[in-house]
């Protein structure tokens, strides 16, 4: 499956904000590239990746709500 | 808080920045770990040869994760910060004095052989600093995270450090331990490797343990089993988490780490930010061949030249300098 087929079909999969959707591409491009993953391990990675900078920034924008 | 001029960032900034950072690069190290471990600790070449180098995925991925995260922080604020990360630093003599722009030096993920191993001493490890700043002056934060999730940091602004055991929840350290004796300290060195932990078996700090123990016998076998055995205690694991323990004694009552060391000589990304976050506790640092204080200037100077061998640091990270004073003596002795 070539970058730009697999960037397609996770974009067509799961719905996420533009700059997850980056976070998702580049990751994966990474993931292909430099960490040398399967295709199929490459999304995998990317997706729990996204998942940790979502929760991550839920927290951080409850706490600054929270103190605000 | 003011940034030095020419810095468009201050240290409480680079704080925030750093520990948003470094929360998500721990999680992302977890997550790898937990999830995919077969595929983390596998080897795989980065670069192009001849100048290629084996890393594992979990540690390229790790900086690779805190590059990105840190440029994102905040609608990119932070973009121009440079970053230098350990794995990618191949070029011994790259010398970063001219650089006009905020650098960091990460370790993403220090302690590898520790995590592969389901042991707990690894961290995150960030040093922000200002080339063209003023000398003392360069250093502008360091951030530490450990696997525990508590991040550990310290800024050029304050004269002290502290831990963020959670979102928002921050306290200052809780302070080093006062011990000055040989007999009642706990010492931490990298001992892990065999060259490291023969240096230290080799050394004239071996042959003093060898006359403590000595000692504590003839004590106990004249005076009777009522008289207390000695506190020492020797760790062959040190590193940047020891450093950070070294000035966070979990309470008065508790025994803490009082010394941290190394005879062989440590990269500047394994050893600064964790030094300069203890000694803006009060910890006191020596240089353990030439016996005098290392300062923030020297830390500076280390960073200026990351991956040259002959900007290792070899030194004494103690507690009180009484302590420091005894081991440097004993060491070379």
């Amino acid at each position: 499956m070539s970058l730009e087929s697999t960037a397609q079909s996770m974009q067509t999969r799961i719905p996420v904000s533009r700059d997850l959707e980056e976070l998702r591409m580049e990751k994966i491009h990474f993931n292909l590239t430099v960490l040398k993953l399967s295709p199929k391990k490459a999304r995998e990675w990317a997706d729990r990746t996204v998942k940790i900078v979502e929760e991550a920034e839920l927290e951080e924008a409850e706490f600054a709500s929270k103190s605000a | 808080m003011i940034s030095p001029i020419g810095s468009i960032h201050t240290s409480e900034e680079l704080i925030q920045a750093g520990i948003s950072t470094v929360r998500r690069v721990l999680k992302q190290i977890a997550d790898d770990v937990k999830a995919d471990p077969d595929n983390a600790f596998t080897e795989v070449n980065i670069g192009t040869p001849p100048k290629d180098k084996k890393a594992l995925r979990v540690d390229i991925g790790a900086e690779d994760m805190f590059a990105r995260e840190l440029r994102k922080y905040k609608q990119s604020t932070f973009y121009d910060v440079h970053v230098f990360g350990e794995e990618r630093l191949r070029d011994e003599t790259l010398d970063l004095t001219l650089q006009s722009h905020i650098c960091v030096l990460v370790d993403a993920l220090d302690g590898t052989d520790l995590l592969e191993r389901g042991l707990g001493n690894w961290c995150c490890a960030a040093v922000f600093f200002y080339p063209s700043g003023k000398p003392g002056e360069r250093i502008r934060a360091a951030v530490v995270g450990l696997p525990s999730s508590e991040i550990y940091f310290a800024s050029a602004d304050e004269s002290s450090a502290w831990v963020e055991e959670r979102v928002g929840k921050r306290r200052e350290v809780h302070g080093r331990s006062g011990v000055t004796a040989l007999k009642d300290a706990t010492i931490c060195y990298y001992g892990q490797k065999m060259k490291n932990y023969m240096s230290l078996h080799e050394s004239g700090l071996a042959r003093k343990m060898s006359t403590m123990l000595a000692k504590s016998k003839t004590k106990r076998k004249t005076k009777g089993k009522t008289e207390p055995k000695t506190n020492f205690r020797i760790y062959n694991l040190a590193g940047i988490p020891m450093m950070l323990k070294l000035v966070d004694k979990l309470c008065q009552a508790s025994h803490g780490i009082d010394a941290v060391l190394d005879i062989d000589g440590q990269k500047p990304h394994d050893v600064v930010a964790g030094a300069f976050i203890a000694m803006k506790a009060g910890a006191v640092m020596r240089n353990s061949i030439t016996r005098e204080l290392v300062t923030f200037e020297q830390l500076e100077q280390s960073l200026l030249k990351p991956a040259s061998p002959d900007h290792e640091l070899t030194y004494v990270l103690s507690a009180t300098d009484e302590l420091c004073g005894n081991i440097l003596v004993n060491l070379m002795s």
